[in-house]
Parts: C-alpha cells; sequence; structure tokens
C-alpha cells in the first residue's frame, strides 16, 4: 500500500517539475513599446530626463532612432514598417500621407488648443483635420549680427532698440575692413542647399507679398514665373559676388552651415558681418562660437549676437505688404494608433516637455510657454515673433513641398550656385518636377499641401 | 510488538520512492541543460554568429568602396585636363559597384538573421536609407565632374558622402555592438550559469550517495553483498551523467566562438576605420587640398587639418586575416554542434535506470511483503 506521504512528496516534486519547465519556456519579453524617428537626435537628449520618466510612469520602453537620411520616415511607409511616431523635418509629404490614409488625426488625440493662436491655423497646413503638431519651432526670414563690431551704429543701439537690415546694409561699407557681408554655409549632407532656399524663400517673401508666397509654396506658381525668376536672380547677385560672400560662392558651397558663422565672431582672419539663418543657429553660435545672446540692458560685449528681420533687399522701395515672417517647426506625426503611442505623443507637446525644449534652447509654440520665460531678450524677442506678436506667419516654403520637389529645388540651389549660367535651365526644370507632382496624385488630389501662411 | 518486516517493506519503499523522483528530477534537468546548450550552439551557429560577420564584412566592404570610388577622382597629372581622373570616363567604377554589392548582399542577410529585434530592423532600414543618400551623392559626384571637372560641386557632393558614410558606420557600430551583446546574453544568460549543471549534479549526486546507502541497507538486511538492479542502476547513472557533461566542451567551444565573433569584429571596425583614413586623406589632400589653395571656408580647412595630420596612411589593410578568423569561426560551430547526437542517451539513460531501481527494489519489497504474511 503507497503511503500517502510519499504520494505527496511525488506530487509536489512533479509540481516543481512543470514549474521549472513552464519557467524555461515563459516567454518575457514586452510588446509595451513605442518607436520614434527623428532626424534630430539633440531633439531627443534635450528631452530624455522627460522620456525616461515617461518610461517609468507608463512601462513603455520608447525606442528612439535618430537619422539623416531625410527621406527615411517615407521610405519606411512605403515598405510598411513606420515607426509608432516620427518627427518630421517638414510637413511636405503630409498631403500624400493623408491620401494614402498613412497618418492618424490628432484632432482627439492631442488637439490644438494648448497651441498659441498663429499655430493653430498653421499647423493645419489646410488639410481636413489636424496631422501634425509642432513639438519645437523656429523662426526663419532673419539675420544674424554682432553688434558691437558695428562700430557706426547709432550709440546705445542694442537689445530691444533694433536696427533694420536696411541700416546695417547702408553702414556697411563704413566698417567691412577685410571682412565680407554675407556668412553662406550651403553644406548640410543631404539636405544640402537649403540655406539658399531659405534666402529664395525671405526675398520672394519680402519682395512680393504673403499671396504669391502661398501660393508658390502651395505648388500653384510656376517656377518660370517672373516672381520666382527674380527671386533667384537677386540671390544670384549676393552670393555669387565674391566681395559680399566670405569666400565666394566655391566657399559658400564647401561650408556647412553651421560653421558658416564663425565669420561673425572670429578676429583671427577676415570674417563677416551678416549671416542670414534660422534661430536654430544661436545654439551653434554659443557652443561653438562662445557667442552670447545680446543683453537687453548693461554694456554689449565683442561676442554678443543679436538679429533683425529679412526685409526686401531690391532697390525697389518695398511696398507696404502686408509682412510676414517665415517660420519652420518639427513635426510630430502619429502613424501607428495606439494607446502607448498616444501617451508619447501626448508628452511631446505637454507643458512639461516644451518647457524642457525651452531650457535647451529651443522654440515652443505651446501657449503655456510664455516669451518672457526664456533667458536673454534675443530668445524672448524670436519667441514672441513666433507666437504673441501680430505680425503673420508663413511656413517655410520648401518644407511645404513634397519631397521629391524639396529635393530638386536643394539641388538646383547648389548647381546654380556652381554655375549661374544655369538659371533659366534650373528654373525650367523645376517647372517640370512641379507639373509631375500636381498630375501625379490620385484621383486629381495633389500632393501638395494648400495652405502655407496665417490668415 | 513491531513487525520487522513492516519496517524493511517502508524503509524500501520510501527509498524507492525517493530514488525514483531523483532519478527523473536529475534525467529531467539533465535533458533540458543539454538541449539547451545544443539550441544555443544552433541559435548562435545559425543565426547570431553569422549576423556578425555579415555586419562586419559590410563594414569591411563600405569602407573599400569608398576607397575605390574617392581614389577614381585622384587628378592623375596637372595638366591631363578633362579627362584627368579615372571618374571622368567611368564614375565611381567597378571595385566600388562590386564592393557596394558585397555590403548591401551582407546587410540583406544581417536583416534575414535579425537577432536584435525591433531596434535591429529598425537600424537595418536606417543604413539601407543612409547607403541610398550615399550612393546617389558619389553618382551625382561623378555627373557633375564628367559635365565639368573645374566645378566646386563635385566637391561638395564628396563631401556629403562622406559625412554619410560616417553616419552608416556609426550605426554599423551600433547594430555589430547590439549584436555582440546579444552573443553574450545567449551563451552566459540561457547557457554559462551555474544553475545549467547545477541543476541535474546535485540531485545527481544525492541519487549516487542514496543509491550506496540503499545498497548498504540491503546488504546487512538481506545478507546479500551486491543488489544487481541498484548496481545497474549506479553504472547507467554514471553514463548519463557522463552525458551530461558533454555539455562543458560545448561551453569551452561557444566561450572560444564568442571571442572569435569579437575578434571578427574588432578587425572588421580596424579594417574599416584604417581604409576610410586613407581614402579621407586622399579626399583631404590629394583631391580638395589641390583645388583649394586659396581658403575655401571654415568646413573644409577642419576637414583637411583632421584628415592630413599625423597618422595619416596611404594605403589600406589587406583582409587576410578576417578570412582566417571566419574559417576559424565556422569550425569552432561545427565542433560545438558534435555532441548533439547523443541527446538521446539522456532520456534513454534515465529510463534504464528507473528500470534498474524498479527492479532492484522492488522485487524485495514485494518478496518481503509476501513472507510477511
Amino acid at each position: 500500500m503507497t503511503r500517502p506521504r510519499s504520494a505527496v512528496h511525488v506530487i509536489l516534486v512533479l509540481m516543481m517539475l512543470l514549474t521549472a519547465g513552464a519557467g524555461a519556456c515563459a516567454n518575457t519579453d514586452s510588446d509595451d513599446s513605442v518607436t520614434l524617428l527623428v532626424t534630430d537626435e539633440a531633439l531627443v537628449t534635450a528631452l530624455r530626463d522627460v522620456l525616461d520618466r515617461f518610461e517609468q510612469e507608463h512601462g513603455v520602453e520608447v525606442i528612439v532612432r535618430a537619422t539623416r537620411a531625410q527621406d527615411q520616415v517615407r521610405a519606411d511607409v512605403q515598405s510598411g514598417t513606420p515607426p509608432d511616431i516620427a518627427i518630421l523635418p517638414s510637413p511636405g509629404d503630409l498631403a500624400w500621407y493623408v491620401q494614402r490614409q498613412d497618418l492618424h488625426p490628432l484632432d482627439e488625440v492631442v488637439g490644438d488648443r494648448w497651441l498659441s493662436q498663429k499655430w493653430r491655423h498653421l499647423a493645419r497646413f489646410g488639410l481636413d483635420g489636424l496631422y501634425a503638431v509642432p513639438v519645437e519651432v523656429n523662426l526663419k526670414s532673419i539675420v544674424w549680427y554682432t553688434p558691437q563690431r558695428w562700430t557706426a551704429l547709432p550709440e546705445g543701439t542694442q537689445g530691444l532698440e533694433k536696427v533694420s537690415l536696411t541700416d546695417l546694409l547702408r553702414l556697411a561699407p563704413e566698417i567691412a575692413g577685410d571682412d565680407s557681408l554675407w556668412c553662406v554655409g550651403l553644406a548640410s549632407g543631404a539636405a544640402s542647399g537649403w540655406p539658399g532656399t531659405d534666402w529664395i524663400e525671405s526675398i520672394l517673401l519680402t519682395r512680393f507679398g504673403g499671396d504669391t508666397y502661398q501660393r508658390w509654396a502651395t505648388g500653384r506658381l510656376p517656377w518660370t514665373s517672373p516672381e520666382v525668376e527674380q527671386a533667384w536672380m537677386i540671390w544670384e547677385g549676393i552670393v555669387t559676388d565674391p566681395p559680399q560672400v566670405r569666400g565666394g560662392s566655391r566657399a559658400a558651397l564647401l561650408t556647412d552651415f553651421a560653421d558658416a558663422g564663425r565669420g561673425l565672431f572670429d578676429d583671427t582672419e577676415p570674417g563677416c558681418l551678416l549671416e542670414h539663418q534660422a534661430s536654430l543657429i544661436m545654439r551653434d553660435y554659443q557652443h561653438k562660437y562662445g557667442g552670447r545672446p545680446q543683453p537687453d540692458q548693461g554694456e554689449s560685449q565683442r561676442v554678443h549676437f543679436d538679429f533683425v528681420d529679412f526685409e526686401n533687399l531690391d532697390s525697389t522701395p518695398a511696398a507696404d505688404l502686408d509682412r510676414r515672417r517665415v517660420a519652420a517647426a518639427d513635426l510630430a506625426v502619429l502613424f501607428n494608433d495606439t494607446e502607448p503611442a498616444r501617451e508619447l505623443l501626448r508628452l511631446l507637446v505637454s507643458p512639461d516637455a516644451q518647457e524642457a525644449l525651452r531650457t535647451n534652447r529651443r522654440f515652443s509654440a505651446h501657449q503655456d510657454i510664455a516669451p518672457e520665460s526664456y533667458a536673454d531678450a534675443v530668445s524672448e524677442n524670436i519667441a514672441r515673433m513666433l507666437t504673441a506678436d501680430n505680425r503673420r506667419l508663413c511656413f517655410d516654403a520648401s518644407d511645404m513641398m513634397p519631397t521629391t520637389m524639396r529635393n530638386a529645388f536643394h539641388r538646383a540651389v547648389q548647381e546654380h550656385l556652381n554655375n549661374p549660367e544655369q538659371r533659366g535651365q534650373l528654373l525650367e526644370y523645376l517647372e517640370q518636377v512641379r507639373l509631375e507632382l500636381v498630375a501625379q496624385g490620385p484621383a486629381g488630389q495633389s500632393r501638395w499641401l494648400r495652405q502655407a501662411c496665417t490668415p | 510488538m513491531t513487525r520487522p518486516g513492516s519496517t524493511t517493506v517502508r524503509t524500501l519503499l520510501h527509498s524507492g520512492t525517493v530514488l525514483l523522483i531523483l532519478t527523473m528530477v536529475t534525467g529531467w534537468f539533465a535533458w533540458a541543460s543539454f538541449a539547451r546548450a545544443h539550441d544555443t550552439v544552433e541559435r548562435v551557429g545559425n543565426q547570431t554568429v553569422p549576423a556578425i560577420l555579415d555586419v562586419a564584412a559590410a563594414r569591411a566592404a563600405l569602407a573599400q568602396a569608398d576607397h575605390a570610388a574617392i581614389v577614381r577622382f585622384k587628378p592623375r597629372a596637372a595638366d591631363a585636363g578633362p579627362g584627368g581622373n579615372a571618374a571622368y570616363f567611368a564614375g565611381p567604377g567597378e571595385e566600388y559597384r562590386s564592393q557596394l554589392a558585397i555590403a548591401t548582399q551582407s546587410l540583406t542577410r544581417a536583416a534575414e538573421n535579425n537577432v536584435t529585434g525591433a531596434e535591429g530592423s529598425q537600424s537595418l532600414r536606417v543604413i539601407q536609407g543612409l547607403l541610398t543618400s550615399y550612393t546617389s551623392s558619389v553618382e551625382q559626384a561623378a555627373t557633375v565632374y564628367r559635365e565639368n571637372p573645374d566645378a566646386e560641386l563635385w566637391t561638395a557632393d564628396l563631401l556629403t558622402a562622406a559625412q554619410l558614410l560616417h553616419d552608416v558606420h556609426d550605426e554599423l557600430h551600433g547594430l555589430q555592438t547590439a549584436q555582440l551583446d546579444k552573443l553574450n546574453e545567449e551563451i552566459d544568460v540561457n547557457f554559462g550559469g551555474p544553475a545549467s549543471w547545477l541543476s541535474w549534479l546535485i540531485p545527481a549526486t544525492l541519487l549516487f550517495g542514496l543509491l550506496g546507502a540503499t545498497q548498504v541497507f540491503l546488504t546487512r538486511r538481506f545478507r546479500r553483498r551486491v543488489n544487481p538492479g541498484l548496481l545497474a542502476a549506479t553504472l547507467l547513472l554514471t553514463g548519463l551523467i557522463a552525458v551530461a557533461a558533454l555539455i562543458f566542451p560545448v561551453h569551452v567551444a561557444l566561450d572560444s566562438l564568442n571571442r572569435q565573433a569579437q575578434q571578427a569584429s574588432a578587425n572588421s571596425l580596424l579594417q574599416a576605420n584604417l581604409t576610410t583614413r586613407v581614402s579621407q586623406r586622399i579626399l583631404a589632400e590629394e583631391i580638395i587640398g589641390e583645388r583649394c589653395a586659396s581658403a575655401c571656408g571654415p568646413t573644409i580647412s577642419v576637414f583637411i587639418a583632421v584628415w592630413t595630420g599625423p597618422g595619416s596612411l596611404d594605403k589600406p589593410p589587406v583582409a587576410g586575416s578576417t578570412r582566417e578568423i571566419n574559417e576559424k569561426i565556422h569550425d569552432k560551430i561545427g565542433e560545438a554542434g558534435q555532441s548533439r547526437g547523443a541527446a538521446f542517451l539522456i532520456p534513454l539513460g534515465t529510463a534504464l535506470v528507473l528500470g534498474s531501481i524498479v527492479g532492484g527494489l522492488y522485487f524485495h519489497i514485494d518478496r518481503y511483503r509476501y513472507r510477511a504474511r
């Protein structure tokens, strides 16, 4: 007769064996992860603490991929493996994604009530719904200078007492010496040429106004139109004139956009006096050259930098057009609508995350990030121009364009600098690309976005 | 008064039960450990190590491709005219395309054998995107050069290509690091810890001890020298342990394989770095330096200073040592999997041990029960 205690021993051991076997086979992988694709790794670095807290609080792993391959998102979408969330450097392919139903609308996910008034309109790009939200914004169509170098400026001119670009151009010959007028750098990896497109955009906007600019940015103005050609000619007149550009067009082609501004601060060799560049360049001025934003009060020093609005450079007196500024944004979009992805998206546009960006010298379109909260007068001015003052904004035109058009524009700018005599051929080529894109949309829909400027 | 037969039966039953349980536990864990060891060998040999070697091969091939392309743009002579370098006639050339094809095929295989999960897949997609941009820049440089050798734009395109390839190498490095970490994990975590062999060695030791103690008990109680069944069980158990212990040479082989895979990776990294230094020096000194006698801007100044400083190289290394290591790795994979066929001996041995114990003990139990009645 089997003793009960032996039977209990057997059962207990068998249970142990089963547990051990089950443990050996257990799958401990978690499915709670969100993939986030970015083209600016430094943006993720600025948000690192916020993302770490998010991972701990939600038990969700945020898998970040950073790449400088500008077309990575489109390639991933076409191969059927999009990230859950992407932070796009430009909205140009939004219309295409929306037509293919690749993107999920964000009206119910984050909405737009948190955005400052200007950006509530701008972020829609004329689409039926909100598909992209700005994580970081930047001001373009501005020109940087170092006030102390401009010894001919009226005494006491600093901070909010702005000079104008017209003033600076008028005073430049007095102080230039061996310096060139403009610092220009077009190199930027696979996106080389974009600083040149910024120039043409600023010229076209200030010369011909917001309506013409919007038509161009949304694919309704031919590249061969007189307005576009004149903008190119004005830019050509600047950048191919050796005394105007430090190192000439050769240096402009071979200089990285982040290196061009060295000439504003470097006194060891001939430099340059002005740089047409977006507000993001402030970080390079500070980290690479020891520059500091011009204080609102107190004595200006050699390292201090400030900016002015870009103005109409044409000799024709500027018409009293509705003056606008150019802005750009890194935009978050949602490809895979999962709860963790929604939570991450909400985090990216939350006051916490936007505050983290502000402390990292990045600009926010969040209405709770007040311009006065920025650390210096220059940043405060930029923030005010981006969100709070009454001058209207237009989105960067090349960023608005479908990727094919934008890439062609970038390349054409480089080719133009390389050989200005090709201007006519280049514009015809660009026009060809525009027409092909207009014809390509499914069921007659255009691949172009419809709205580039605030009303 | 206690009936001596009852005590003996109880002792024999108790011992028999524990012997059977210990035999099953030993057999189960010995088999699980053996199977896990060889599963690790199979996974490592068929997936992880090939993926590591493929990424290493891609890294080296890309550096070679870039070198081959850049060399094509070297000016032959100051007065050589428009056809002054090989790129004018045939662009970046066959060696560039051939090495690029090797790199692409290696990366495709690495994607098929991806062992680093979603992150690895994404990394490979990023690499593919960057490579597309890189090849576009190289081809553009050749096109522009053919149209106008004096143009600066092709130089700018080569610099763009250099920057993109740098990003590719960064991604490959990250991917390779993740793969090597995975290999470490598969060998150490899944297999290398003490639990993998203590789980059967401890019950086996207890089993040996109890077999011996039971032999002694039977000898004293029944005045027999040796119980044949228990003796057979002891010998069979020894054989079973000997088979289970074959995981130790497997572990040694896997450790060696791990070191060799690390070496292959380090070799390819060194080769790629050295080749890159050569090609970037050519670009900085012989191509750009020739054209930028006067200032070409701060970016070029820094580029030339970095790549023409001390330690510049003239010739890329030869890939021979990498081939030798790859051959050793394949031999080691074969060696590690040699004992796989012996796996069936463990459950067979366990069954035979069980049968021997039953035969050796329960004969006495039955006999004693019968006598006691």
